[in-house]
């Protein structure tokens, strides 16, 4: 995955490309495109986990971002602008699949849903690492799961995270650290682990 | 216990991939002697892992997307749709709320509003007083100071008055004294100690109190006087001068009316 730095985002001249945007100048919508939609799918895809609502969640950044790219102040990070409007959409997203999920499975806790065996005995080899983990941070309150999403699935650093969310170095710190508190007790009665 | 905290807070914020600690010695040595720093290791470390399988999910995920054909079809998408809203010039109000000029905002809002709650607490401490029957709304200080200057007019009008009577009276000559006689004449007495009533309430006020010594030693001149029956003789008239002259009532009823004349508003 490649990641785009905001020198580098400079380099590519975003802010003239987000000028020439705001006049309407479609080759430059495409470019900037092509430079984002991979972090945004990135981002998305930890939210949803399924590569076709993820292009659709890039889609619908980028018709945002048009729509509004007329409120973008020169200046501000633009990067961290179109996460922000990424991000929106996948909460906004993830609420509409979790009513539907709770719709269907008619109230059915996460801990009765098809998750791996937990019996006493079943062995930490027989269960998914990957499905109870997402299955878990699905759990996480809003901004821990946002934050451990970004952090170790996007491989992004705590200053880009905190550059992205608007938010300071120690609160994304915090978060993160309560994201991995939190998931290691969620975690632990389906993988064997003390509590 | 402290130190397994903080070893804790150090796990959980490596970068994925380096929940072992890296090369930090001291690190490394808790772990060695700390069951359950160890433990706690090995579950962020199957945590760091666990992520590693989805990174792996999404990269299998974005290998064989066409992200040139992607994008042309969302700028198709966009470009159909209807214009973006035009692009948005900073104004004045939004400019004086940059980063920098909030200090000085923050400065300003606390002023206003400190001098608002100090302009309420200055003028609620002096109560309007509406008159009853109209709509006219005076401050208090309006009414006292109007109170006022009609006690001094009224009590200068009585002390003319008394002044013209008793000098009159004073400068008589012997036996023919008819201030103070019965009958007739003996109206103005009368109509002096109605007004004495009159401005009774009016040298109520503590502003009027040397009025108002002055104005009841004259009343009380006059109520002993208007009980005499019969003509005044000659006798009476002279201790009616002499108790005149001793109490000087001509001379403090002129340096009154003075006093009063110069507090004229």
């Amino acid at each position: 995955m490649d990641r785009l730095t905001a020198s580098a985002a400079e380099a590519a001249g975003v802010p003239d490309l987000v000028r020439r945007v705001q006049a309407g100048d479609r080759e430059a919508f495409v470019a900037l495109t092509r430079l984002f939609q991979k972090k945004v799918f990135a981002v998305a895809y930890g939210f949803v986990r399924d590569k076709e609502d993820a292009l659709d969640l890039v889609q619908e950044t980028f018709l945002r971002l048009y729509q509004k790219v007329g409120t973008y102040r020169p200046g501000h990070p633009f990067e961290a602008w179109l996460l922000q409007i990424a991000r929106n959409l996948c909460i906004d997203h993830y609420g509409r699949r979790t009513l539907k999920q709770r719709e269907h499975d008619s109230g059915a806790t996460v801990e009765e849903l098809d998750l791996p065996d937990t019996s006493p005995g079943g062995g930490e080899r027989s269960r998914d690492l990957k499905d109870v983990l997402t299955r878990c941070v699905d759990r996480l309150a809003e901004r821990q799961r946002t934050i451990f999403i970004m952090r170790h699935y996007d491989q992004l650093t705590n200053e880009d995270i905190a550059a992205a969310l608007g938010i300071s170095l120690g609160t994304v710190k915090s978060l993160h650290f309560k994201a991995i508190r939190n998931l290691r007790a969620l975690m632990a009665p389906y993988l064997g682990w003390e509590t | 216990m402290n130190d397994c905290r903080k070893i804790q807070k150090r796990l959980a914020a490596l970068a994925p991939g380096e929940a072992d600690g890296g090369d930090d010695g001291a690190l490394e040595r808790h772990l060695g002697r700390c069951p359950e720093c160890r433990r706690s290791r090995d579950e962020i470390r199957r945590i760091a892992e666990g992520a590693g399988r989805v990174r792996e999910d999404l990269s299998a995920a974005m290998a064989d997307i066409d992200w040139n054909a992607h994008a042309e079809r969302i700028a198709d998408a966009a470009f159909c749709g209807p214009r973006p809203l035009p692009a948005r010039r900073p104004s004045a109000g939004r400019t004086l709320f940059v980063p920098r000029f909030r200090p000085a905002m923050a400065g300003l809002l606390a002023g206003i509003i400190l001098g608002a709650g100090g302009a309420f607490l200055v003028l609620s401490r002096r109560p309007s007083v509406q008159v009853a029957g109209t709509k006219v709304v005076a401050s208090r200080d309006f009414i006292d100071r109007v109170e006022y200057q009609m006690a001094r007019r009224d009590t200068l009008d009585y002390l003319d008055k008394s002044q013209y009577l008793l000098l009159d009276f004073v400068q008589a000559a012997p036996g023919r004294a008819r201030l103070l006689e019965q009958g007739p004449d003996a109206g103005p007495v009368r109509d002096m100690l109605s007004r004495k009533r009159l401005i009774n309430g009016q040298l109520d006020s503590v502003r009027m109190s040397k009025a108002r010594e002055i104005c009841n030693q004259i009343e009380v001149l006059f109520l002993e006087l208007s009980a005499v029956s019969g003509e005044l003789s000659e006798a009476e008239a002279a201790r009616i001068k002499d108790y005149i002259e001793q109490k000087q009532l001509l001379l403090k009823i002129e340096l009154l009316k003075k006093e009063l004349q110069d507090n004229e508003v």
